[in-house]
């Protein structure tokens, strides 16, 4: 028999009183000022549940993927090769915005850290995004990345790719994941 | 991530052609190994619990 994960919408950070991912700069955003975020009606959170728990806190935001024009033109031209797959039609290269859903916030208590759950998080945003946003092929975050602290193996072992080289004039790493169909076929 | 500015750029260069390859594969269902590694990996994972979305 499965055990329930509930995934609770929030409009009020109190909730998160006494929630301590371990991480103090996460931790005092979340005290301090995660309800100025939730004020503003784009911010879509959830507390997420095990019994009576709080074992992870979760966000969402929309995103685009925009690819620069370059690569596209020199694909067009044949100074670069074009990928390696044989398309009928290669639409794509009239292409260089995706939408995409973020993660705009994604932390797990700490006593409940290294049990799985916060993957598990992530095979669920999949699949709500799959149902509820067809449009959108991608999910996002920007990976933080602090002196003590990084996200970015957690979102590698994740199947995430970097978007960009890691760079010094932010603390955070952009990092997307293409969603791919829920289950294989039976060949595979 | 709420509560840090980060700047938002076009992807560049190798980065752009490894989102666009790996965009068709998923597109066309050509999936390499490493990414029907990734599906069967979901697949164990999401067996784990039973999510409810409220």
């Amino acid at each position: 028999m499965f055990t329930d994960l509930v995934f609770e919408r929030i409009d009020d950070a109190s909730i998160l009183s006494n929630f301590y991912c371990g991480i103090p700069e996460m931790d005092s955003f979340i005290h301090e000022k995660l309800q100025g975020f939730l004020n503003r009606t784009d911010c879509d959170a959830y507390v997420i549940r095990l019994g009576e728990d709080i074992v992870a806190m979760l966000s969402l935001g929309d995103d685009i993927l925009t690819l620069d024009d370059d690569d596209k033109d020199d694909m067009i031209s044949g100074f670069i090769p074009k990928p390696n797959i044989a398309l009928e039609n290669q639409e794509y290269l009239s292409e260089n915005e995706f939408p995409a859903v973020e993660i705009t916030y994604l932390a797990v208590e700490k006593d409940w850290r290294g049990q799985g759950i916060g993957e598990y998080i992530i095979s669920q945003v999949e699949r709500k995004v799959q149902r509820e946003r067809p449009e959108c092929e991608f999910i996002t975050v920007e990976a933080y990345i602090t002196k003590g602290y990084s996200a970015v193996g957690f979102y590698n072992h994740c199947d995430f790719t970097p978007a960009e080289p890691p760079t010094g004039y932010k603390d955070t790493l952009r990092m997307y994941k293409v969603l791919h169909p829920i289950t294989l076929p039976e060949k595979d | 991530m709420l509560g840090i500015e980060s700047p938002r750029k076009p992807i560049t260069g190798q980065f752009a052609k490894e989102l666009r390859e790996a965009l068709m594969r998923a597109r066309s269902g050509n999936l390499n190994q490493s990414e029907k590694e990734s599906v069967r990996r979901s697949e164990r994972v999401l067996r784990k619990y039973n999510a409810v979305w409220k």
